[in-house]
């Protein structure tokens, strides 16, 4: 099991799965969506998810 | 193998990934973030490519890129042409006489008044050409309205909002209908209820599973034949105790109605995908 910080609210989260870079994910803590910004070893970071562009969508 | 391409991976791509390991199929995922598109040093040896990026623009150049190397690309660049810009997709609609909502387009706001005589008076609805989620949306009751928005428009910074595309308001059952289409097939339709005029899941939309009926059925079924093989998301209204198709969308989101219905939409897709790999 792997965990890492919200970059928002500072909380721990984590991982039962395997992560993928640029993957969703929602902070239990704060409800803010995250991204996972790069996986390196068992060092996972996460930044705060991009705010919704014009073109995004189905 | 296919390769999976994304911006951003949501749920709907993890429920792929999982079908994909369930079929058997390997699965390469690859973030636009780690790619160059350079043609004079083509490098990629995929089999086919599932285009899954939540950035519409983005996975147009995707798909373009890769078909013009000779690799299949779903949904293909067909595909993509008739559904991501709405106009054309309306377009593509009255052309093959399948029912859809009175539309137009102009670009000048002197025009309003003769617009509102064409479509038979308010409400209106006025939508960008791009977009999704019910973004920008602007349900129209009366002309004051109209010419606040327009004016509006005039300051957003993308140009396409200079586009004026204008439908006619539906008085629809609080509910519209998502038909989800896998190659030459009906997967499912279910109704997306809301309370809110803008009833699709992403604002909050309830989803109940919808049985078809002949009429519905006949529509779909001949609007498979009408569109290139693909995967498409066909929102219908209920209207006038017919159906009137109000959009085409092209990266479906299913993840809320494999969620409530229990049909694997994802395994559908896979297994699309496989027949495309077995058909090369
Ligand atoms: N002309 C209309 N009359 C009545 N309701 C409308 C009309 N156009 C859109 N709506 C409502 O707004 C919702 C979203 O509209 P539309 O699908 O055109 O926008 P979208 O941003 O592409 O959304 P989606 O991501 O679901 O495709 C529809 O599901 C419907 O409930
Ligand atoms: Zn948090």
């Amino acid at each position: 099991m792997n965990q890492a910080e919200c970059p928002i609210c500072g909380s721990q989260i984590s991982f039962q799965s395997l992560l993928e870079e640029n993957e969703l994910l929602n902070c239990e803590s704060c409800n803010n969506k995250l991204v996972v910004k790069n996986i390196i070893g068992n060092n996972i970071t996460l930044e705060e998810a991009p705010h919704i562009e014009e073109d995004w969508g189905q | 193998m296919i390769s999976l391409i994304y911006n951003i991976l949501r749920e709907d791509e993890k429920l792929l990934i999982q079908s994909a390991k369930n079929l058997n199929l390997e699965i390469n995922l690859i973030s636009t973030d780690k790619l160059i598109l350079d043609p004079n040093n083509f490098k990629f040896n995929y089999k086919l490519i599932l285009n899954r990026c939540l950035s519409n623009f983005i996975g147009d150049q995707i798909v373009y890129f890769f078909e013009t190397f000779g690799i299949k690309v779903i949904n293909n660049s067909q595909v993509n042409h008739i559904c991501s810009n709405k106009f054309l997709t309306s377009l593509f609609l009255i052309k093959n006489k399948l029912p859809t909502i009175p539309f137009l387009v102009f670009f000048n706001e002197e025009l309003i008044d003769e617009v509102t005589k064409i479509l038979n008076d308010y409400p209106l609805v006025l939508k960008p050409i791009y977009g999704s989620w019910g973004r920008l949306l602007a349900k129209i009751n009366d002309r004051d309205a109209f010419e606040g928005i327009l004016e509006h428009k005039r300051y957003l910074s993308a140009p396409y909002h200079n586009i004026f595309y204008t439908t006619k308001y539906i008085t629809k059952p609080n509910r519209d209908i998502r038909v989800t289409i896998v190659g030459n097939r009906i997967i499912c339709a279910v109704y997306r209820e809301n309370f809110h005029w803008i009833s699709n899941t992403a604002r909050g939309g309830k989803i109940r599973l919808c049985n078809m009926d002949k009429d519905l059925e006949n529509l779909c079924e001949n609007l498979i034949q009408k569109l290139p093989l693909g995967i498409y998301g066909v929102d219908i209204f209920e209207f006038n105790n017919g159906y009137l198709i109000n959009e085409l969308n092209h990266t479906i989101e299913f993840k809320n109605i494999q969620k409530t219905t229990g049909i694997s939409i994802s395994d559908e897709i896979i297994k699309f995908c496989l027949q495309n790999l077995n058909n090369d």
